[in-house]
């Protein structure tokens, strides 16, 4: 009896997670619950009540003062984040707008902690930067108001330092000046992949580096999915900021990433995007041909039910 | 053999420095050509900036189109248009940017083959500056294979130190050449310096 139930059992086991594994590889979503984990309230309560840091031995060039009121910025004005002028920190600045909306509180911890004890750790990723990243935060020069956050550089840094993409095969150790190489540059599957890891996030991603997403209509593609939250994008920016001074065209590939923040289309058939990039919104009108061409990655999310 | 081989770094060498000397030239005879049309370009961008942040493009060779962002607290809005199309001076007149004056600025810019002026943030001791930043694209400066290259400049509000090489120094840090986007600039005049750049903005 015992035997037989339990013969029966396994073969219901595995019915059960080969269904589960068709399901969760079809392009069912899982049902989505967006409402933050934290506020920016709490956040700045926190840092309040920390008052004062002290210097840290793990991060030298660092002022505590400069980076408690960097993490304020951060909860009071999430879309003020900035990854710097030419920078290839892009795609770290666009996956942050997640913790900085979803859970400051929780960001602001990850933070403190990692200045304090030069690790920390975020979703299934512990941070432990190694030294030259260290050294070299708080110290990154002529990227505009970058220079003043030495709490985005230690975030920007540790993420570059941690996440590894073919990309990064080349040059793997941080020297300086490596925020503008290869060594910081992001890949799309590597992008998925931070985002999955650090946020506990279920990711339906759509595109490569080379060829473009197979989505039908992208704006109404576009459209379907940016209806609930943002969707993330990774651009040719050479196309979108349009320029004919040559005749030749240059190979055409996705460097950029951005946060699709609402798309929508206008009476003369222009398609009106705006992104989020740069610390700002941005609202630019594009044709539908030019939003297919430059569109080589979209990644929507939803949050994994607990 | 060996000859041969003489002869052909000789020539490489000499195509090099003979190409580097033109591009110093260039720069040189470009600014004391268009000194006072490039310095009023400066002043009245600024006037119309103070009122309403904005960066302008001339997008094409012909220079007929342009674009342009304005910047506001929340949003930077990209507009693309024809420069004898009426929705230029509409969205202007919307925005409540001087008509006449954004008028003679992009004249000036096509003038002097601007391709791109903003102005640039940089932070000196926390505390935030401007620069004025203008591209200039010259067919001088381009041809067959060779790569895009823009004369670019930045103007600043105050004398800035250089270098016995006239490289722009860190005023923080006098051993350190300052960057901007990530070229090193030379002197043009005490508050004037310039960089052939790849980019062009």
């Amino acid at each position: 009896m015992i035997i037989c139930e339990f013969k029966k059992l396994s073969t219901l086991i595995i019915l059960v997670i080969g269904t589960l594994h068709i399901l969760l590889a079809s392009p069912i979503r899982m049902p989505a619950d967006s409402t933050p984990v934290s506020t920016h309230q709490q956040a700045i309560a926190y840092l309040d009540s920390l008052q004062k840091l002290d210097s840290s031995m793990h991060w030298p060039n660092v002022d505590p003062d400069l980076f408690l009121q960097n993490l304020r910025t951060f909860a009071t004005e999430p879309l003020k984040f900035y990854e710097g002028k030419g920078t290839n920190f892009c795609a770290y600045s666009a996956l942050t707008y997640i913790p900085l909306n979803y859970d400051p509180l929780g960001f602001s911890r990850f933070m403190i902690s990692l200045y304090q004890n030069g690790k920390a750790r975020l979703g299934k990723v512990v941070f432990k930067p190694g030294l030259p990243v260290r050294k070299a935060a708080g110290i990154i020069k002529y990227k505009g108001a970058l220079d003043i956050s030495p709490a985005g550089q230690i975030w920007f840094l540790s993420l570059a330092d941690h996440f590894k993409g073919y990309l990064n095969f080349f040059n793997r150790g941080f020297d300086k000046g490596d925020e503008n190489t290869l060594w910081a540059s992001t890949n799309f599957a590597k992008f998925n992949r931070m985002l999955r890891k650090l946020f506990n996030l279920k990711v339906h991603a759509r595109g490569s580096d080379i060829v473009r997403p197979w989505v039908g209509d992208t704006y109404n593609y576009l459209n379907d999915i940016a209806g609930e939250r943002p969707v993330f994008l990774f651009l040719n920016n050479r196309l979108l900021y349009k320029k004919k001074h040559k005749v030749v065209t240059r190979f055409g590939i996705p460097t950029h990433f951005v946060l699709l923040m609402n798309v929508f289309k206008t009476e003369d058939d222009k398609i009106t995007i705006i992104y989020w990039d740069y610390g700002k919104k941005t609202l630019q009108q594009v044709s539908p041909r030019l939003l297919r061409k430059i569109i080589f990655g979209i990644t929507d999310y939803s949050f994994k039910k607990k | 053999m060996n000859r041969h081989i003489y002869y052909t770094a000789f020539f490489i060498s000499w195509i090099l420095m003979a190409s580097c000397s033109h591009s110093k030239k260039f720069a040189k005879n470009y600014y004391n050509e268009n000194e006072k049309t490039l310095l009023s370009i400066r002043d009245r961008f600024k006037i119309l900036f103070d009122k309403n942040p904005f960066s302008l493009e001339l997008i094409d060779k012909e220079v007929s189109r342009i674009s342009m962002e304005i910047h506001t607290d929340s949003i930077k809005y990209i507009y693309t248009f024809r420069t004898d199309e009426p929705f230029l001076y509409d969205t202007l007149q919307k925005y409540q940017f001087n008509l006449k004056a954004m008028g003679e600025l992009i004249k000036d810019m096509q003038k002097a083959r601007c391709t791109w002026i903003t102005n640039l943030d940089y932070y000196e001791k926390l505390e935030k500056k401007y620069l004025v930043f203008i591209s200039v694209r010259d067919k001088n400066l381009n041809g067959f294979l060779r790569s895009e290259k823009y004369f670019t400049l930045a103007f600043f509000d105050r004398p800035q130190p250089f270098d016995e090489k006239e490289r722009l120094l860190d005023r923080e840090d006098l051993k350190k050449n300052r960057l901007i986007n990530d070229g090193i600039f030379r002197r043009i005049s005490d508050s004037v310096c310039y960089a052939l750049t790849s980019k062009y903005r």
